[in-house]
């Protein structure tokens, strides 16, 4: 009876998992996370009417949601560092049993609390959205350069803030 | 690195977010956009005012005698302000301020406001051609522009029920409740007066218009994103321009206030 409203909620309801999961990924904290979404979603809602017909809403709200990510944090510039005691990565093993998933997950975690902004938003948007670097650059609203050589910067980063998980990769990798 | 195992170590670390249903959450948001949306625009109201008057009192000592009337431009002739601040005035001509003060605008080659003979027509300062802000649903029609308004859903936007489709090139006429047409925005091949149409470069937009950023994003220039920007010669009105990759996208007319999206 009210086919807008209920648009935008169904909207919300089937999109906010997957946005959730790539807020988390940005964000590294599931409460930052949440606030990221939740703007994004109030930002869409405000354009709604424009946005309905339009047939791209996810898109204006994955949008919003990189951009407010990255000018968050430009404002606040806290180091999100993940606080605690991570396990020490267990190498050597060739079958990646639960345990080691999770430190690996763990170790992944820590590595990208210490990318910037950006950084994260294209290692997101690239290997885990699967976005080619020219989705990418439109997403972030960048020219394609800039994706390429902040991707190959925020590999690097990663192999140097994690280097046991980037031994694990490059031995994984090499065994395949 | 191998690549493929990060995509698999990034969806796994992905799964450790919870889902939660953020509906209600949105919505509040959403509604706080809004007011303080409506408190900006006043503040900057405010701001404007306050500059005006400063501006009023910043003359008053130098001129002796008698009041300096504030409207008008062309001041006693003791004073010797050059910077005049009103804001229509403007742009170029670097030349210092003559006396005489002839009302001629000159200088833009481009339009006198009016569409030139050519196939583009002229966005503002105050509609589409016979097309006006403000318009009532029955004007909106009788200019025979406009596909007949359908009815929107309000639940978002209460006050804003009506959306017309413009005949020829396409594009969108937002009909409020209380304000009557208040946005304009042809698909169509259109220019505003200062020139800028779908497909300007960026440099174009700024040039025309200095106080474009977009509302999203940073706020830098440099950005993409949409932007409001004054409408010379309507203070009523802005210009929303849309810059994607760096070109126009989208030129619309709207009232300054309106509630009909956004």
């Amino acid at each position: 009876m009210n086919p807008l409203l209920s648009e935008f909620d169904s909207f919300v309801r089937t999109r906010t998992p997957a946005l959730l999961r790539s807020a988390y990924l940005l964000t590294g904290d599931q409460h930052l996370a949440e606030d990221l979404v939740q703007s994004a979603l109030a930002r869409t809602h405000r354009s709604w009417n424009r946005l309905h017909d339009s047939g791209n809403a996810e898109a204006y709200t994955r949008k919003t949601m990189y951009h407010l990510q990255v000018s968050w944090w430009r404002r606040r510039r806290v180091a999100e560092s993940m606080p605690g005691d991570l396990p020490e990565p267990r190498g050597g093993d060739s079958t990646r049993d639960h345990a080691q998933q999770t430190t690996i997950r763990l170790t992944l975690r820590a590595a990208l609390a210490k990318l910037s902004a950006k950084q994260r938003a294209v290692l997101v948007l690239r290997f885990f959205e699967d976005r080619t670097e020219v989705e990418a650059a439109e997403m972030l609203g960048v020219t394609a350069g800039t994706v390429k050589s902040q991707t190959s910067k925020a590999l690097a980063r990663l192999r140097r803030v994690a280097p046991e998980l980037a031994e694990l990769y490059v031995m994984e990798g090499t065994t395949r | 690195m191998n690549q493929d195992r990060l995509r698999l170590d990034l969806a796994s670390l992905a799964d450790e977010v919870a889902p939660v249903d953020l509906r209600d959450r949105a919505l509040r948001t959403s509604r706080r956009l809004g007011i303080q949306r409506v408190v900006a625009t006043s503040a900057a109201a405010l701001v404007l005012l306050g500059a005006a008057t400063g501006t009023a009192l910043a003359i008053r000592p130098n001129g002796q005698g008698p009041a300096p009337s504030p409207a008008t431009t062309s001041s006693g002739p003791p004073v010797e302000v050059t910077p005049t601040p009103t804001p229509s005035k403007s742009p170029s001509k670097g030349t210092t301020p003559s006396k005489g003060t002839t009302p001629s605008k000159g200088t833009t080659p481009s339009n006198t406001g009016r569409p030139s003979g050519k196939q583009t027509l002229v966005l503002g300062p105050d509609g589409l051609g016979a097309l006006k802000l403000g318009m009532s649903k029955k004007e909106a029609a009788a200019t025979g522009l406009i596909s007949d308004f359908q009815r929107f859903d309000a639940s978002v936007w209460p006050g804003c029920p009506n959306r017309a489709e413009m005949k020829g090139g396409g594009g969108a006429v937002w009909l409020s409740t209380r304000l009557g047409v208040a946005s304009i925005e042809p698909r169509a091949e259109v220019r505003t007066a200062e020139g800028i149409r779908v497909g300007s470069p960026r440099a174009d937009v700024l040039r025309a218009y200095p106080t474009w950023r977009p509302v999203d994003g940073n706020g830098t220039p440099g950005e993409d994103g949409r932007g409001l920007v004054p409408v010379p010669g309507n203070p009523d009105a802005k210009f929303r321009i849309v810059i994607q990759n760096g070109k126009v996208s989208s030129v619309g007319l709207q009232f300054a206030q309106q509630d009909c999206y956004e």
